[in-house]
Order: structure tokens, then sequence, then C-alpha cells
């Protein structure tokens, strides 16, 4: 999620959006209900007109039939009113439905944090509201409404009828010259806010720190500064929509009385009847007022279309899939168990941030059946990036990662995962309760089991202080928990998974002594007949491992391969 | 949040009533213009209602326009201040009574709810101001052309004013639990984007995409109650717009086969009628958007509703500067209500000036909030805290960062340069300061291995800093500030078994004559304190 540049100007119609059948209903539905509103319009003009030329006395009909086809069209519009509102809500919740879970699939393979993503698929994709449920009816209806009317205007009167349509037709061609700019501006405004949701979330994770140094009073002027700043685009964005705005709406205005005034002075030669007149006077501004809407909404929400566009454009981008249900591959080959099979690293080479930026290089690494390899080096060698690329949720650029010589790309990844247990470095608990949290390991778990697990790793304390037990929340807007009780918790959850290749990312961080040994304990039973792989430095975790691997910066790739070769002591990584 | 920017608003008033009678003044006119035409009187009649036509046709746009741009203008700027309310009204409480991981509430108030409620405001405004405009001057006309049509008008149009306002109000408690489901959505994604990793290991990352689609749900129903509420007023809206308009027309005719009424004015009056009826259209969609506006603010005040976790004194009576002790007097924290256990029970610590003093204790006993209450992070429910004598409760923030500095044990690395990271500590630090306490942390050569050294950018789309990294930044931090006083929780937990001592021996030379308060789990440092204080949990 890069903030900086805002694609290429698109035009009104996203076609990568109504490529979704979701939106095209919508819409479709939108669209027949305005027509049908508008012809209650023209209705309406037409038993007006007749109705006032009747009382000057210079039409047929009389006052009670045409009263009765004003209130017809008042009934129908007031339908159309009900079911428009109901349509747009739909279609916009559905489509932004859509985007939001292409979007969370998405952002997991970016690297704008959790913050950008909110951003987006929170106040970004509510700003498609406006352009889903109104902005695209409106621009569809604009094609197609003047034209109907306009063939009314001009069997009414065809001089009116020219009138309009040269109107009707400086009304694209206006608008899309300010449109435009305003787009491109509109892209820029949308990365602004995105950035400043980015730079909020940045600011409140960091906040405890800046207050412990008294520095938070200088926090609240950087906010100042990006809301002015903000302020300030938002407002130059603002004046160029609203001129065009200005220059659409007085368009309109002329064009009505630039028929109304030679309507008048032909009515005092004769060349035209009042009545036909008078309903082309109320028939015109609603001839133009489809295209100024569609204009209208088109700047209101060209902030939802910038919006609509990043995450599009995040959705289509290249990179595999972090959550692998995306990944749905015809029959992949079954994953060979790990209990069985060896698991190795055969010149890897894995690049993140900038590209050409190695975080491995040439790594080599063979773990047999059954054996526990513990990795340790220095921080910042890739350790945890070794333990994500056996997951499957990083692919090198070079080199492979196999099982029983199989390549793991070509393997299925959710089959392969069933044999794995993972702890990272920084365990998330889910804000649901503890028990849900344990049973991510083992969904038939029973609470028994639960509790004798975390027990088993040294939770016993936490268990006694926490007053719902099992049910106790955590997470966001749980239960405040220390770092150490989150990481027993996460601890156990890991160990509670029947898995055949474990691994663990620092298991015993932020645990004191006591519950560092349950844990080592434990860790040696549930480390029997399973492969291991453990990120530590720690000695007592270290004691498990059949083989410690140093990873280091800075060797030689040709030493790395003859100690690969001799599946000896040392894993080395080129930086 | 200061007064309200009167004179702008003002402006935007009266440049949209403005706007919307030239609206009706426009279609009135040129009604006039074309029956009066049709009886064919002499051309020069006509001129004063052709030049009226073309005034108000310009006058509409360009009225409109302005109000526009004030309108807009007056809801940014009031964006602006009410974000700053809110970062005032959040502040204090972190990172106690606001745990850092409620941040998906706080950033969606920072960067929706605010700009919902504005956009209310200036959306209402508008159209409120056109729609009184139009009913008074509507109903004016008609009443002096057929009192009975002016009633008509004036029932039909206030009808609609209360049909609108209405369904806002039934509508509005499914806007407020729509904005809810919003705002849960947003926390909902960021835990989904922390997780996913873990899940996606675990094979269970339907468990977040179910939540997600929960609160889709519920905001989709909420939605469609809200569209039904205001399509509702529309279409009751527009069935009152259609019996207006007949009654004023009956009236009308009434007039006009009595003699009272010419057929040139009654053409006046029918279409001024239709101008009006149609301005107040989109009155329901305008106090819907009200409605919602009115739940993100309600959203907004709950969380300005929260207790501060300690209330920072006016005055500043921090100690002069030199070394200074630390002590807590039978400190207790209370839980979080409900929770049957305290936090702290009758603590009580002493650090003289120079004393290195350790906590240990089991993971939960309450290290990290001792801690918290001597920096005045968190205020004890009973008991004292105090820096060099003095109860940190009567130092202002700044005074205690001058005594004390904080290591938390998750260092927070910002997207900003290396050199700003290590700067909030001390603002104006020299680059040969900031290296220099990089070198004691061993983190030079990392430093010098940086493509742009103290101007790398770090944090998020920066370069990526391991957990190790940060713990040694936040060390560089805390030895920067200058203060004579090191609060460190757990500072070497994401540290390897060779650097972790190696760097905390560093840092004790380095402290020089500092006092430390370190938190810790691992006893086997105590040997270099000259106390180690022990911790039971409670």
């Amino acid at each position: 999620m890069t903030l900086s540049a805002p694609g290429p100007s698109r035009g009104p119609l996203e076609s990568r959006l109504l490529a979704r059948p979701a939106v095209r209903r919508s819409i479709a539905a939108s669209v027949g209900l305005g027509l049908v509103s508008s012809a209650s319009v023209v209705v309406q003009a037409l038993a007006l007109a007749g109705l006032l030329a009747w009382a000057m006395g210079s039409g047929p009909g009389g006052p009670v039939p045409a009263l009765l086809w004003v209130a017809g069209a008042a009934v129908v519009r007031g339908a159309c009113g009900l079911a428009g509102e109901v349509v747009a809500v739909r279609g916009a919740e559905a489509t932004k439905a859509v985007l939001r879970a292409e979007l969370v699939q998405g952002a997991l393979r970016a690297s704008g944090g959790a913050g950008g993503a909110a951003t987006l698929a929170g106040r970004g994709l509510d700003a498609l509201d406006a352009y889903v449920g109104r902005c695209l009816p409106d621009l569809l209806l604009a094609a197609v409404v003047p034209l109907a009317l306009l063939a009314v205007v001009g069997t009414l009167d065809w001089l009116s009828g020219i009138t309009l349509l040269v109107a009707a037709l400086l009304f694209p061609l206006f608008g899309m010259l300010v449109g435009q700019s305003s787009g491109s501006r509109a892209a820029r405004r949308w990365g602004q806010i995105e950035a400043f949701g980015v730079q909020i979330a940045d600011l409140f994770e960091g906040l405890p720190v800046l207050r412990a140094f008294g520095r938070s009073t200088e926090q609240r002027q950087r906010v100042a500064e990006a809301g002015e700043a903000l302020r300030r685009a938002g407002l130059s964005t603002l004046r160029v929509a609203l001129l065009s705005a200005l220059v659409l709406d007085t368009l309109a205005s002329v064009a009505v009385a630039l028929v109304a005034v030679p309507l008048g002075l032909r009515l005092v030669g004769g060349s035209v009847s009042l009545a036909s007149a008078l309903a082309v006077l109320i028939v015109a501004p609603e001839v133009v007022l489809p295209l100024r809407r569609a204009s209208a909404e088109f700047h209101e929400s060209t902030e939802g279309l910038a919006a609509a566009g990043r995450v599009l454009d995040l959705v289509g981008s290249a990179g595999p899939p972090l959550l692998s249900s995306l990944a749905v591959r015809a029959r992949p080959p079954a994953a060979p168990d790990p209990a069985r099979a060896a698991v190795e690293l055969r010149g890897v080479r894995v690049e993140l941030g900038a590209p050409g930026a190695a975080v491995l290089d040439e790594a080599w690494l063979r773990i047999e059946p059954g054996e526990t390899v513990a990795l340790t080096g220095r921080n910042g060698a890739g350790k945890s990036t070794t333990l994500l690329l056996l997951l499957g949720l990083l692919r090198p650029v070079g080199g492979t990662v196999s099982v029983g010589g199989v390549d793991l790309a070509a393997l299925d990844v959710e089959a392969w995962r069933r044999r794995l247990a993972y702890l990272p470095e920084r365990p998330t608990l889910l804000s649901a309760t503890l028990a849900d949290n344990l049973r991510l390991g083992d969904p038939t778990a029973e609470d028994g089991h639960l509790l004798e697990v975390l027990a088993s790793v040294g939770g016993a304390g936490l268990l006694r202080r926490l007053p719902q037990g099992l049910l106790t929340p955590v997470g966001e807007g749980g239960r405040p928990l220390s770092a150490g009780e989150r990481q027993l918790i996460a601890l156990a959850r890991t160990l509670l998974r029947p898995a055949s290749l474990l691994l663990l990312d620092e298991p015993s961080a932020h645990l004191d002594r006591a519950a560092e040994a349950a844990a080592i304990d434990t860790l040696r039973r549930c480390l029997g007949g399973r492969s291991a792989l453990v990120v530590s430095h720690r000695p007592a975790v270290l004691g498990l491992a059949d083989r410690v691997v140093t990873l280091e910066a800075g060797s030689f790739q040709a030493a790395a391969r003859e100690s690969s070769a001799q599946s000896s002591g040392t894993m080395v990584a080129r930086l | 949040m200061g007064p309200p920017p009167t004179r702008a608003l003002a402006a935007a008033t009266g440049s949209g009533a403005l706007s919307s009678l030239a609206g009706i003044g426009l279609l009135a006119t040129s009604g006039w213009l074309i029956t009066r035409a049709s009886q064919r009187p002499p051309v020069l009649d006509l001129a004063i209602a052709v030049g009226m036509v073309q005034a108000f046709a310009l006058a509409r746009g360009v009225a409109r326009y302005a109000e526009r741009l004030e309108v807009h203008g007056v809801s940014l700027a009031i964006l602006s201040r009410l974000r700053l309310w809110l970062f005032d009204t959040v502040e204090p409480l972190v990172p106690a009574r606001l745990p850092v991981h409620r941040e998906g509430a706080v950033l969606h108030g920072f960067v929706a709810d605010t700009e919902t409620v504005t956009e209310a405001v200036a959306r209402a405004t508008a159209t409120v101001t056109e729609t009184t405009a139009a009913i008074a001057t509507g109903t004016a006309l008609a009443w002096l052309l057929v009192p009975a049509a002016g009633a008509v008008m004036l029932g039909a149009t206030v009808l609609m004013v209360a049909l609108s306002w209405l369904a806002a109000r039934v509508g509005g408690r499914a806007a407020r639990s729509a904005g809810e489901a919003r705002a849960d959505l947003a926390s909902s994604i960021i835990e989904t984007v922390r997780s996913a990793p873990e899940l996606a290991a675990f094979g269970r990352a339907d468990l977040t995409a179910e939540r997600l689609e929960r609160i889709r749900r519920r905001a989709l129903e909420s939605a469609l109650r809200q569209a039904a509420a205001t399509g509702a007023a529309r279409l009751l809206a527009t069935w009152a717009a259609g019996a207006g308009l007949i009654g004023v027309a009956t009236a009308g005719l009434q007039a006009h086969a009595q003699g009272r009424l010419s057929g040139v004015w009654l053409a006046v009056l029918l279409l001024a009628a239709l101008a009006v009826l149609d301005s107040c259209a989109g009155l329901p969609a305008a106090l819907a958007a009200l409605a919602t506006g009115d739940g993100a603010a309600r959203r907004l005040l709950r969380l300005g509703s929260v207790l501060p976790a300690a209330r920072e004194p006016g005055q500043d009576r921090s100690p002069a500067p030199g070394p200074v002790g630390a002590e807590l007097r039978r400190v207790e924290v209370d839980g979080p209500a409900g929770a049957a256990a305290p936090i702290l029970r009758e603590t009580s610590l002493r650090v003289e000036p120079g004393q290195r003093v350790c906590l240990v204790g089991p993971s939960g006993c309450g290290k990290t909030s001792a801690l918290r209450v001597l920096l005045h992070l968190l205020e004890p429910s009973r008991g004292l805290a105090t820096i060099g004598g003095v109860n940190v409760a009567e130092m202002t923030r700044s005074g205690i960062a001058r005594h004390a500095a904080w290591l938390d044990e998750d260092v927070h690395v910002f997207a900003a340069s290396l050199g700003s990271n290590l700067r909030l500590a001390r603002p104006g630090a020299s680059d040969e300061e900031c290296l220099e306490v990089l070198t004691r942390v061993g983190l030079a050569d990392w430093c010098t291995a940086l493509p742009g050294g103290l101007s790398t950018r770090l944090g998020a789309q920066g370069r990526p800093v391991s957990a190790g990294e940060r713990q040694r930044l936040g060390m560089a931090r805390a030895l920067l500030s200058g203060a004579s006083l090191l609060m460190l929780d757990e500072p070497s937990s994401h540290l390897d078994a060779v650097t972790g001592p190696e760097v905390l021996g560093e840092l004790f030379d380095a402290a020089g004559s500092r006092s430390i308060v370190l938190a810790s789990h691992e006893p086997e440092l105590a040997g270099r304190f000259d106390a180690v204080v022990l911790m039971e949990p409670g």
C-alpha cells in the first residue's frame, strides 16, 4: 500500500467495478426506477400545461382529469423514490462487501500495515456509497433520459428541442473538461486521507512512548498540521468541483431562459400553442437535470472512485496470496508428512521491502524426520523469515523450499499447513474468549484438555487470576494481559495442535523462570517423534535441540553449499 | 472547540437562500412571460420579464457556488478542530486506560467519524437553508395571490418537513447501529491483518472472515432499515408534494373561476408551487445524513467520556535538575470495574539516587503497572508515587520526562527516520550524540550499514526493524534522554543470550551514576543490582 502516486485518471465508469455482477444488477434496477420516475415528470408537466391552457381558454379538457394525472404521477414518483433508496443501499453494500473481502486478502500481501487497510476498507469504501448507489445510475440515466425528453420536447416544439439539444451536448463537454482535472485531484486527496490514517495509527501506537518522554504535545502539532494539510487539499479539490458545478448549473439555468424567452416572443407571433409552450417550459429543466445531477454526483464520488481504484489496484496486483483460500489449485499433490520426509531449504533467497535487499541469500538447511533443529543467530539474521518460508507464507525469489523432495510451491498449501504448528515472534490474541483462542490449535479439544495444556506450560497462576477462567474475553477490548501471559496462551495454543512439524519462534520469550522451566519440560515431551525448527537464544531452549544451527550473515556461498552437503552444523546465509 | 465561524456561516446561509429564491423566480417569471405572451401584448410589455428570467438564471448558479464553497470551507475548518479535540481527549488515556489494541476504534474516530459529523452538518445546513427560504418565499407569494393557496402550500411543505424529520428519527437508531458496525469493521480488519500469518498457519483464516461477514450483515441490515425509513419519507413527501400541488391548483382554479385571479397569475402560482415543492425533495436525505452524523458524534463523545488514566497538573513542581531517587508508598491500583483482583496491592518501593533496583516477579504480578505509576502514566487508587521527593501528580509530563526515561517491553518504532526515532527522547541531540548512544547499545555497525545512516526511514513502509534492534533502539532513546532515572521494563527479553547481558552491561556502564529501576522475570541478572525486590502476584 504505497501512498505516493495515484494511478492514471480513469473515466467515470470504472469497468473493473462494473465487471462484478452485484454492481450491474443494482445499477440496472436503479436505472429502471429512474426512467419510470422521469416518465412521471413528463406526465405531470403535460397535465399542468393542459390545465393552464384550459384555464386561459386556449385548450380542451378540464381540471379533473388533469389533476388526476398529476396525482397519479406523484404516486408513481413516490414509489420510485422508496424503491430507489433501498436498491441504492443494497447495491452499495453488496459492492463494498465484495471489495472489502478482496481488499483484506490483498492487504495481507502488502506492506502498508493494518492502519492503511482499515482506512481504505472502512472510510474508503464508504465513499463508494455515493458512487455505486447514485452516481453510476445517474450517469447511465444521463445518457438515456435527456434523449427521451428531447424527443418529447421536439414533438411539442422543434425549435426549443434544438436549443435544448445544443445545451445537452455542451454538458458532457464542459463536464469532461472540468472533471479531468478534478479527478486527478480527488485521487491525490484520497492518497492524503489514506496517509493520514497510516500516520494516525502509527502515532497512537507510539503514543505511550511519546507521553513518557513528554513529547505528546508536539504530536498534537503534528495532528494539527496533517489536518490542516488535508483541509487545504480538500478545499482546492472542492473549488474545482464546485466551479464545474457552477458552469453546469448556469448552463442549465440559461438553457431554461433560452427556451422561455423565444417561446414567449413566438407566442406573441402565434406560431406556437400555449399548452405546448408551457409543457416545454416545465419539461426543459428536466432535460438537463439528469446531466447536472450526474456531474454533481460524479464530483461527489470522485473520492469514492479514487478509493475504489486503489482497492482494485491492490486486489489485482500480483503476488502470492497470503491466505491460501484464494489459491485453490487443481488437485495439487498431497503434502508429504514431515514425520517421515525431510524438509529442506536449498539455496533460498528472500527479498523483503526494496527489491535487491535480501534478507536471506543462498540459505541451505535440512531437517530430518523427527529431528529438532534449533536456529540461532544475531538479531535480524533472517530466522523468523525462515519460519515463514516453511509455512508457505513467503515464497523465495531464488532456490526452493521442499519437503520429501517436492517443491512446497507445488503442494496443496492448506493440507501442508495442517501438518504444522506455528508460534510467531509476536503472537496475536483474537478478541474472543480464552477458550476460543486456545481452540485455534485444536477445535475439538475439550475444556479439561485446554486447561491441562495451559497449566503444563506454566499457566496455572494465570488461570487463577482470571475470574471467568476459560470464558474470560481476551484480545482487543478484553482483559489486559501482560506480554508473558499472552506468550503462555499462544504457546499452549500451538502445542495443542496435532502437528508433525513445529515451527516455534522464541517459545520462551517474556516467560518468567518458573514458566520457562515448565514450558521446556512440556516442549521436551511434545517434541518426541515430531520434527521441529525452534528459533531461540536461550540456552535452556537450545538444550532441547538435536542440533543447533547458527544463521550467520556475511559467510560465503561455497562454504554454505559444502556444509549443507554434509548436512552438518551451520546454515549459512550471505547478505 | 472554539467559537463557530459565524461570518462564514452567515455568508453560506445568505447565498443559499438567494440561490433558492432565484430558482423559484426563474420558473415563475418564465411562466408569467409565456402565458402573458399568449395574450399577444406589445412586445415591450414582456421586456422586463425577459430581463428577469435571464438575471434569475445567472444569479442562481453563482449564489449556489458561493453557498457551497462557504459551507464546505466551514465544515473543513470544524473538521480540523474536531480532530484536535479528539487528540486532546484521547492523549491522557494512553497507555493505561486505552490499551494499544483499542486503536481500531480510535483510528476510525479520527479518520471517519469526525468527517461524518462535519459532512452531515454541512449538508443539513445547506438543505435546511435552501428549503426554509423556498418555503417562506413560496408561501408568501401564494398568499398574496390566493390566501387559500398559501395556506395549502404552507401545510404541504410543513408536512414534508415533519415527515422527513420523523423518518430521520426512526432511521436514526438504524443509522447509529450501522455506524457502530462500521467502527467494528475497522477494528476487525486491523485484527485480521495482524493475526493473518498465525491464522493461515492454523488453517483458520475462516475465523476472522466469519467475523467480518457477521459485522457486514449487521451493517447491511442497519443500512437497509435506515434506507427504508428514508425511502418511506421520500414516498410520503412526494405524495404530500403532489397533494399540495393539486390543492394549490384547486384553490387557484377556484379563484380564477371567481375572477379573482387572472390566467397569467394562475400560471405564476402553479409554476412557483412546482418549484417550491421540488426544492423540498432533498429534505429526507439531508435529515437522514444528520442522523448518521449524530451517531458518529455520540461515538466520539463516548471515547471522550473515559476517565483519564492520570491527570496532568497545571503547574510543574518537578525537582531541580540533578540525580534523583524515586519512591512508591503503599500504592494500590484497582482493577477495571468488575474485576475481582486489584492490579497492585500495597506496594512500596524506594530507590535512592544512583541506586539500581531490580523488580523481580512472575508474569502478571504488576511490575509494568508499578513502573507506570512511578511515571504517572497511571494514577494509583491509593498511595503515593514520588520522584526526587515530589509527588508525580504535581509534575507535568515534560517535567517527569526530564528526570525519568522509560523503556517499554514493546518498543514502538515510528514510521520516520532513525534520527527522529532517537531524537524524540531529546529534540536537540546532535548526530554525534545519536551515533554515540547507538554505539553504546551495539547498533553502530547496523547504523553504518543502513543506506541513509541516521536519515534512513524505519517502521511501516521503511526498513524493517527486527525485535532485537527495536529493543536496542529503545535503550538508545532512554540513554539519549539525559534523564537521571531509567525505568526499564524487560529490556532484554528480545535479545539473544550473548547480546542481552552484553548490552545490559554496556547500558549499566553508560548509565554511570543514574538510578535504574528494572523490571524483569529473570533473577539471573540480580547480581548487578544494589537491591532486588521480589513481587508476588497482586
